[in-house]
């Protein structure tokens, strides 16, 4: 009877492991938070985090990745890239835009620009409008987005991006043009206004 | 036993004409479509599925009067066929074109700005249109269906027979495939390049401009990564072949007229020129390769000091590289960008963009009163930069 309840007991350790949620997504709730500890930032509305250690980013969304997003990317060092991983969609490695420390606004710009292309998530991705834009104590810039995806869906966002101590920090909104990009912008304008680099 | 199997692998598969090969497939005519209950008409059905989607992809080139060009084009070269097929512009920084069997063709903004003229253009364009009315497609298909059959036959005899290294044999006779279908291919490419031809001069564009294009493809290939071919000439004849063939070829034709049509092809790819040559120049090919098609590019154009900004733009997008440069006396990717963008304005002294973008370098490497006189000069002959504020905020 005792073997059986050891055995009972197991199991049902068992059992509640694989209960275990889904930490893939966690729910961010309104106010100011830490995101870990590279940002920290304020929310009026509830999202949903996608949080994944291979990923060189992680996102808030509400009604999905595809309706709207706010893109956060971990900080990358000299030589590196946004997205270092390969995959199927990617192209040669050796090819992918290189990060450097000394690079100007514009070339900030444009290497994020680069990177975002380079990852074939658009057909097509632009950046302009770029300005200067304070990330807390770094001086960055802000720049406006228009993309298209394959299916020929048209996107509107507008990210920062900026260097602190040899670091690359870039955080992004991008959302369809059609109805969900001004539904969200005051919004997503306000958190990204709200940014400081940890 | 083992060997006279593999010697009746050999013999099968070295057969010029397939068991169960493609049967004769006559010409399509104008304004034909496959019967419904053809194996043409379910090819037809299948890309006319990807026409569709292609129609509204974000990567369709939406340029209603570039694609109406390109079409005009066709038509000129094939008046019989015009209304059997149609041109769509993809925005992709490769060199390629594709003709699908229902006559949907498909052009890569890479083909177009590596294009001389109207009559390079012309001559990929009728290439393309001969695959259509020879119908090969449909005659790859059933060509590759057929062989796959075979494989599957002696695949199955293989494990039957009890060859213990069965498997691999697989792979051999699937190489040994592969190659007959590439051959067969380019057999397809050899003919619908003779057709182009003979569209291209009855249209009375300059057949000496055909080669001319494969020539320049050489070349880029040359330049850059050779291990990697172009797509386009995957399945294709090697290009110093169809040179040569199509130098031969021309030869026996009179031309009626020589048009190339330079300046018309250029104005309608003007207004995405630049983006394309930014597209080129991210991809990050070996530098020759990007400065060769550059090159190309704006042969006969008069705005040199573009083409010296955009060879500047190459350097820079390379960034620094001077600790590697240290040791030997070669120019470094800034000093090259440096000397190029300085090449632009003595060409043009009132670009803008030169004066910013050598100042912007200039200031990396700490030659900071140049960097401003320049920016600053940049400040007085831009109109209305939308980058004032980020110009000034180095000038502070």
């Amino acid at each position: 009877m005792i073997v059986l309840k050891k055995i009972l007991f197991t199991l049902f350790l068992f059992v509640l492991l694989s209960c275990q949620a889904d930490k893939t997504y966690v729910l961010v709730e309104p106010g100011n938070l830490e995101i870990e500890n590279i940002y920290s930032v304020s929310t009026n509305k509830k999202w949903s985090q996608f949080q994944e250690n291979d990923y060189n980013f992680l996102f808030w969304t509400i009604d999905g990745y595809t309706i709207q997003r706010i893109v956060f990317f971990k900080p990358i060092e000299d030589g590196r890239s946004l997205f270092d991983h390969d995959s199927f969609f990617n192209q040669e490695s050796e090819k992918r835009p290189i990060f450097n420390s000394k690079m100007n606004k514009f070339e900030i710009k444009e290497f994020f620009e680069n990177c975002i292309i380079w990852s074939r998530e658009f057909t097509n991705f632009e950046t302009s409008n770029l300005n200067n834009f304070k990330i807390g104590d770094v001086d960055g810039v802000s720049f406006e987005i228009i993309a298209k995806n394959e299916l020929g869906l048209i996107y509107n966002g507008f990210g920062i991006a900026g260097i602190k101590n040899k670091k690359f920090y870039s955080v992004y909104f991008i959302a369809p043009k059609i109805n969900f990009y001004k539904e969200y912008e005051k919004e997503a304008k306000k958190i990204i206004s709200s940014i400081k680099i940890l | 036993m083992k060997i006279f199997l593999l010697l009746l692998i050999f013999f099968i598969t070295s057969c010029t004409t397939p068991i169960g090969g493609a049967k004769k497939v006559d010409d399509i005519k104008p304004q034909e479509t496959p019967s419904i209950e053809s194996i043409e008409a379910g090819l037809w059905m299948q890309m006319n599925n990807y026409e569709e989607r292609l129609k509204t992809s974000g990567s369709r080139l939406k340029d209603k009067d570039l694609e109406d060009y390109l079409k005009k084009i066709l038509c000129d070269l094939t008046s019989e066929y015009c209304e059997d097929m149609r041109v769509y512009v993809q925005d992709v920084p490769y060199f390629n074109a594709f003709m699908a069997p229902n006559g949907m063709m498909v052009v890569w903004t890479g083909l177009l700005l590596r294009a001389e003229n109207e009559a390079q253009l012309a001559t990929v364009i009728g290439h393309e249109a001969g695959h259509y009315i020879k119908r090969h497609s449909l005659k790859t298909w059933l060509d590759a269906k057929a062989r796959t059959d075979l494989m599957v036959i002696m695949s199955l005899g293989l494990g039957v027979g009890g060859v213990p290294f069965g498997g691999d044999i697989f792979n051999v006779t699937q190489l040994l495939q592969a190659g007959f279908m590439a051959k067969h291919s380019r057999d397809n490419e050899r003919e619908a390049d003779k057709i182009g031809l003979d569209f291209l001069i009855n249209a009375g564009y300059d057949a000496k401009e055909a080669p001319k294009i494969w020539e320049n493809i050489i070349k880029e290939m040359e330049l850059g990564e050779i291990n990697k071919p172009l797509s386009f000439l995957a399945s294709h004849p090697a290009p110093k072949e169809r040179i040569d063939n199509l130098k031969e070829q021309a030869k026996e034709y009179k031309n009626k007229e020589n048009k190339k049509n330079t300046d018309k092809l250029k104005e309608k790819v003007k207004p995405h020129f630049h983006k394309w040559v930014k597209n080129e120049i991210r991809l990050k090919n070996k530098i020759e390769q990007t400065e060769f098609i550059l090159e190309t590019a704006f042969k006969g154009n008069k705005n040199d000091y573009l083409l010296k900004f955009y060879k500047g733009e190459i350097y820079r997008l390379r960034g620094d590289n001077s600790e590697d440069k240290k040791d030997n006396k070669e120019e470094n990717n800034y000093d090259m960008a440096i000397n190029y963008y300085n090449e632009s304005i003595k060409a043009n002294e009132e670009f803008p963009n030169a004066y910013k973008e050598l100042g912007l370098l200039q200031l990396k490497i700490d030659k900071n009163e140049e960097a401003r006189a320049n920016l600053k000069k940049y400040l007085e002959l831009a109109v209305n930069p939308e980058d004032e504020s980020i110009i000034k905020s180095y000038l502070n």
